[in-house]
């Protein structure tokens, strides 16, 4: 139109952010361990989407996964165990200016932390949800956790896990007012680039669970998978993530879910033959409480208090 | 788009007195006119209110100009950021690559733009340099990113050629772009005819020294000795001379006449004085910049079109002489030089014989001239240079929203506009080249057409002027894009030398939305209720007129919230019904300086200039073949041709169908009952039962046989093999390589050798010196690694221990 062309906006950056400036500490993640690469990729997305450094948080609450925000060169809340979200919902209750990662993990999420985890989800504040799921409790060194398969041994249950292990993706598909809900593998960066980029560009609740591998106590996990990728399957959608073939390649499973179908990603989610991988659940329109517990933040306290004067005098004899 | 709003709904008691008053305004009623407010000055054509601030939008403006002799004379300018981000894809393809580069390229785009604030070229390279430092201080990176864009800068700064200078909007980029052009073709034609004259002149001058020494003088024995040069001490020059003397009496000496030609011709030729300037410029150039180039010169002027006329025959005839003096010399040095022929042709020798090239070589002329001047007082010299066939190329500057033509104190719809482009078409053989200063590719389009033609040249540019207003609230640019995408200033281009017919010496290009009466575009803006939605607009003169403040007084707001039927924009006024057209009021869409949308009811006077800038438009679509009526009528009327012969084919064909098919089913008929007749004279009655059943099976006795014929075919062709699909091969490398897309960022290879891999800006590995470390680190580092995206290839040394257990090794990861 007028002779200009599609770049004609010009998005200059007053201010420039670089990897760098998103690193915090050096990380002690054991060597080979997942986590790195759930950090590069969050580093990754902050820079590409250029985010301010100091309206940025990072959430957690203990474990492993929960050293996130020490390698973070944002704000951050090393939290309570299994607590990490009433945190991360408080900040973003009263400070909706803010872009509020979280990072837990499957004992600090889906044990202690379910509660937080239930009502947090039905809150849908606008907040990046990244579940490092490890099958373990990785930092207090091979107890079992909410998520460990049942063959696999660990301090806690020698011979195994008594029980099968919890489905995060049916609990969480379960919950009242959810708005996205997806699942990767850790080794692969171009799916969780896409994925982490797309839950962090929601705006709600963006619940990712991360299978991610731990070399030092359950390694077999991560490595069967690794193994035998059909024991995965991509989910490709127009709506969902887009991938370049040599992802597809790398996981021949495919499946066209809309993930706007919650009863579809219920179903897969059910199945216990493979893992889906990708989005399962979208649903950009649902509520926020932040949005609405947000309301009168602007106000001054006078302006409060002339206000609670105001609706008091209603009841005045 | 969040800007922009419609305002609710307005209750209004009585509509029909809102309409009637805005109606009366519309028919030029004066106290209607009174009781109605004129639109703000900061109202804008709702297309083109995204544009308001053009601080951080990227237009075709600043120019890159290449230096002479770089490139192509097709791409003599390109748009600043196009150059910066194709010199960045040169030597780093690919969106990944130098990406804290191209994330700050707007920045950097903006700084050259804020900079370049002047009407005039400026270095490019020095001027690079700076936005180049400012960068690095605005984004005050840590060590290893800055150094990462520095290298990066240095590359870029490398594509930024020494000579090259950036040109920003401005209004004389016209006469810049001119010169630029004229610059880029005329220079090298220069420096070739300075070396054809020297050769010339050496040629001529070695004809004389051979003449002379046929003489008498040639051969004494100083001059003997002198031509001997060095070797003098070896000769006897006495005896030489002497020698030469008796033995030259065969030789022919020149006539008086052909020596007195060849020498007259030398001296024009050592005579000639290459003064350097390549474009003279006569008219009115405010710009001292013009005056202060060594290749130009700018003779002031009030009747530019006559002063050019005499600068190019002043100029004709100087390279006349020098042009007869080659040809001269041609002649000369062949021995072809026939005086009977020849001397009456260099007599009467002048600019009217030059061939092609040498028109090309003289010194270029420019008029510079005011539309308004050419449209009334200066139009018979304008029309006599016109006609002349003089290579002269007039410049003049069109305001689109007015009427060259106009007399002093009437408004521009007070008459019919004057078409400049129509007076020069009118001129049969002369270029005209109707462009816009806002889109440099059909302005040097234009020039370089004329600049190549030898013919005279119109050039008649919009430069986006608006009338006087206390706060332009938008760039030129826009308005000069405004113009063209109003039709207000459509771009036309006539070649004589393209062809004989229109459809080859009529360009069109440029023109947006060419086949349509006007461009439609999508205005994208919020409800009143708050809902995001899209209207397509058409951009019509009046949208156009909106923009200039003095045209205010033909427009009028439409209350907010009034609605009415008879309401109707004017694109859609003008293809209304002719019974319609009385009860409905024209408008059209404008956006304030609050993003709130209004519609301005249009008077008829201007409802009147829109309809015949349409007329005029479809006219030159005719012109150039687009939406051409009679094309259109021949279409139509052969498409109906076809359709009648057609129908007329298929009804005989029906008809002879019909007729066969009787016939057939007569014939058949006739056999069947002779074979029914056949089989019961002949056959065994007893086996007959109730219903005919024998009968039944014996007439389909093949038809399995005869179907499963060609399924049996079928089947032996399925069954033959196909062109076996060959199985994917497994590629091999012998270099070592890591696939770092695929990298997982685990930081396992990290912790094997650090000099050996390293991260890039996306943090994901890659391969720094597969030699700095041991072919065993690269296989330990190809087994840890999650993403297997570490390939070691074979060994780089041979001489490494336990070579074979690590190929066996590595063998499947490669």
């Amino acid at each position: 139109m007028f002779g200009l062309k599609g770049d004609w906006s010009l998005d200059v950056k007053e201010r420039y952010f670089t990897l760098e400036d998103y690193c915090g500490a050096e990380p002690r993640w054991c060597t080979g361990c997942g986590d790195h690469g759930i950090l590069a990729a969050v580093h990754r997305v902050c820079r590409d989407a250029q985010l301010k450094p100091e309206k940025t948080v990072a959430v957690s609450g203990i474990g492993c996964s929960s050293r996130l925000p020490h390698y973070m060169n944002t704000y951050g809340f090393h939290g309570l165990h299994g607590r990490a979200l009433p945190v991360a919902c408080g900040v973003k209750s009263r400070r909706p200016d803010l872009d509020v990662w979280v990072a837990t993990g499957d004992g600090d999420c889906f044990s202690i932390g379910a509660a937080h985890w239930i009502h947090a989800m039905r809150y849908n504040m606008d907040l990046t949800l990244l579940v490092f799921d490890n099958g373990i409790y990785g930092l207090t060194k091979k107890q079992t956790s909410p998520t460990t398969p049942m063959d696999v041994p660990t301090n806690t249950h020698p011979s195994g896990a008594l029980l099968p292990p919890l489905n995060p993706l049916t609990v969480t598909l379960g919950i009242t007012n959810i708005s996205f809900v997806a699942q990767i593998v850790d080794w692969n960066a171009q799916l969780r680039h896409e994925v982490i980029k797309k839950a962090h560009e929601h705006k709600g609740t963006s619940f990712v669970r991360i299978i991610q591998r731990c070399p030092v106590y359950v390694e077999a996990i991560g490595k069967a998978l690794q193994d035998e990728p059909a024991r995965m399957q991509l989910l490709t959608h127009e709506k969902g993530v887009q991938v370049d073939d040599a992802v597809k390649r790398q996981f021949p499973n495919h499946a066209e879910h809309d993930p706007s179908d919650i009863h579809a990603a219920r179903e897969l989610a059910e199945n216990d033959s493979v893992l889906p991988l990708g989005i399962l659940y979208h649903n950009p329109d649902a509520p926020r409480y932040d949005l609405m517990s947000a309301v009168g933040l602007e106000m001054t306290a006078e302006e409060r208090l002339a206000g609670l004067n105001e609706a008091l005098d209603h009841f005045a004899i | 788009m969040d800007s922009v709003a419609e305002t609710k709904q307005a209750d209004f008691e009585d509509g029909t007195a809102v309409l009637n008053l805005l109606r009366r305004f519309h028919y030029g009623e004066p106290s209607a006119a009174a009781s109605t407010s004129a639109p703000a000055g900061a109202i804008l054509p709702a297309l083109l209110n995204p544009y308001r601030d053009s601080s951080a939008i990227r237009y075709q403006y600043p120019l890159y100009l290449e230096p002479r002799g770089a490139g192509d004379e097709a791409v003599l300018a390109r748009p600043l950021g196009e150059h910066l981000l194709a010199s960045i894809e040169g030597f780093a393809p690919g969106a990944e690559q130098c990406k804290i580069l191209r994330d700050n390229l707007p920045w950097l785009e903006r700084y050259l733009r804020q900079k370049l604030t002047g009407p005039d070229p400026v270095d490019a390279p020095s001027l690079f340099t700076k936005a180049a430092d400012a960068l690095q201080a605005h984004l005050d990176l840590k060590e290893s990113n800055r150094e990462t864009l520095a290298a990066d800068l240095e590359k870029l700064g490398a594509a930024v050629a020494e000579g090259s200078r950036y040109l920003a909007y401005g209004p004389d980029v016209p006469l810049h772009l001119l010169v630029h052009a004229i610059r880029h073709h005329l220079a090298p034609r220069r420096d070739e005819l300075r070396r054809d004259v020297g050769k010339r002149a050496a040629a001529l001058e070695s004809l004389l020294r051979v003449e002379k020494s046929k003489s008498t003088a040639g051969n004494e024995p100083g001059s003997v000795s002198s031509s001997a040069g060095p070797a003098a001490r070896h000769l006897d020059s006495d005896a030489l001379s002497g020698m030469l003397g008796k033995r030259s009496h065969g030789s022919q000496e020149m006539t008086p006449e052909r020596r007195s030609r060849i020498e007259s011709a030398l001296a024009a030729l050592r005579s000639w004085d290459d003064n350097a300037v390549l474009v003279r410029v006569a008219g009115r150039v405010s710009n001292p910049w013009f005056a202060e180039q060594a290749d130009v010169e700018v003779v002031e002027s009030y009747e530019a079109c006559a002063t050019a006329s005499e600068i190019f025959l002043e100029d004709a005839e100087r390279f006349g002489r020098l042009f007869a003096a080659m040809r001269i010399a041609d002649l000369e040095i062949d021995d072809r030089y026939d005086p009977p022929v020849h001397d009456s042709w260099f007599d009467s020798f002048d600019w009217q014989v030059f061939s092609e090239r040498e028109m090309q070589l003289v010194t270029r002329a420019i008029a510079l001239e005011s539309a308004d001047y050419l449209a009334t007082d200066g139009l018979p010299t304008f029309s006599h240079l016109l006609g002349s066939r003089l290579p002269v190329h007039v410049l003049t500057w069109v305001r689109a929203y007015d009427n060259p033509a106009v007399k002093p104190g009437d408004g521009p719809f007070d008459a019919y506009r004057f078409e400049l482009a129509n007076f020069g078409i009118g001129h049969r053989q002369v270029v005209v080249a109707q462009t816009s200063a806002a889109r440099h590719e059909d302005l040097l389009s234009g020039f370089l057409c004329a600049i190549g033609s030898n013919r005279t040249s119109l050039h008649l540019i919009n430069r986006g002027t608006q009338t006087k207003s206390s706060e332009p609230i938008l760039e030129p640019w826009f308005v000069a894009s405004a113009a063209l995408e109003s039709r207000a200033h459509p771009f036309l281009l006539i070649d004589p030398d393209a062809g004989d017919h229109a459809a080859k010496r009529v360009r069109f290009d440029g023109n947006p939305q060419p086949d349509e009466d006007w461009p439609v575009e999508t205005l994208e803006y919020r409800s009143a209720d708050g809902e995001e939605t899209t209207m397509e607009l058409a951009f019509t003169f009046a949208d156009y007129a909106l923009l200039m403040p003095a045209l205010h007084e033909h427009f009028r707001t439409v209350p907010a919230g009034f609605e009415s039927d008879e309401l109707v924009t004017v694109a859609d006024y003008l293809q209304a019904d002719a019974e319609r057209l009385d009860r409905l009021v024209p408008f059209v869409w404008g956006i304030d300086e609050d993003g709130v949308l209004a519609r301005l009811v249009v008077s008829r006077a201007l409802v009147f200039a829109c309809r015949d800038r349409l007329n005029h438009w479809h006219s030159l679509q005719e012109l150039a073949g687009v939406q051409n009526y009679y094309v259109e009528e021949a279409i139509e009327r052969i498409i109906e041709e076809q359709r009648v012969a057609l129908e007329a084919e298929r009804e005989q064909l029906q008809k002879e169908h019909a007729e066969e098919l009787e016939a057939v089913r007569s014939e058949a008929a006739g056999q069947a009952m002779g074979q029914l007749v056949d089989v019961l004279m002949g056959a065994d009655l007893s086996g007959v039962v109730a219903g005919g059943g024998q009968l039944a099976t014996m007439p389909a006795a093949r038809p399995a046989e005869t179907e499963a014929e060609p399924q049996a075919g079928e089947a032996a062709a399925e069954a033959e093999p196909e062109e076996a699909e060959e199985p994917e091969e497994d590629l091999s490398f012998d270099e070592p390589w890591l696939d770092t897309p695929a990298c997982t960022t685990c930081d396992d290879c990290m912790g094997i050798n650090k000099m050996m891999f390293a991260y890039n800006d996306d943090k994901q590995a890659y391969l720094v010196d597969a030699t700095a470390g041991t072919y065993e680190d690269l296989v330990r580092a190809a087994e840890i690694c999650p993403a297997r995206c570490i390939h070691p290839g074979k060994p780089l040394n041979p001489n490494e221990p336990n070579l074979e257990e690590l190929e066996a090794r590595a063998a499947p990861y490669n």
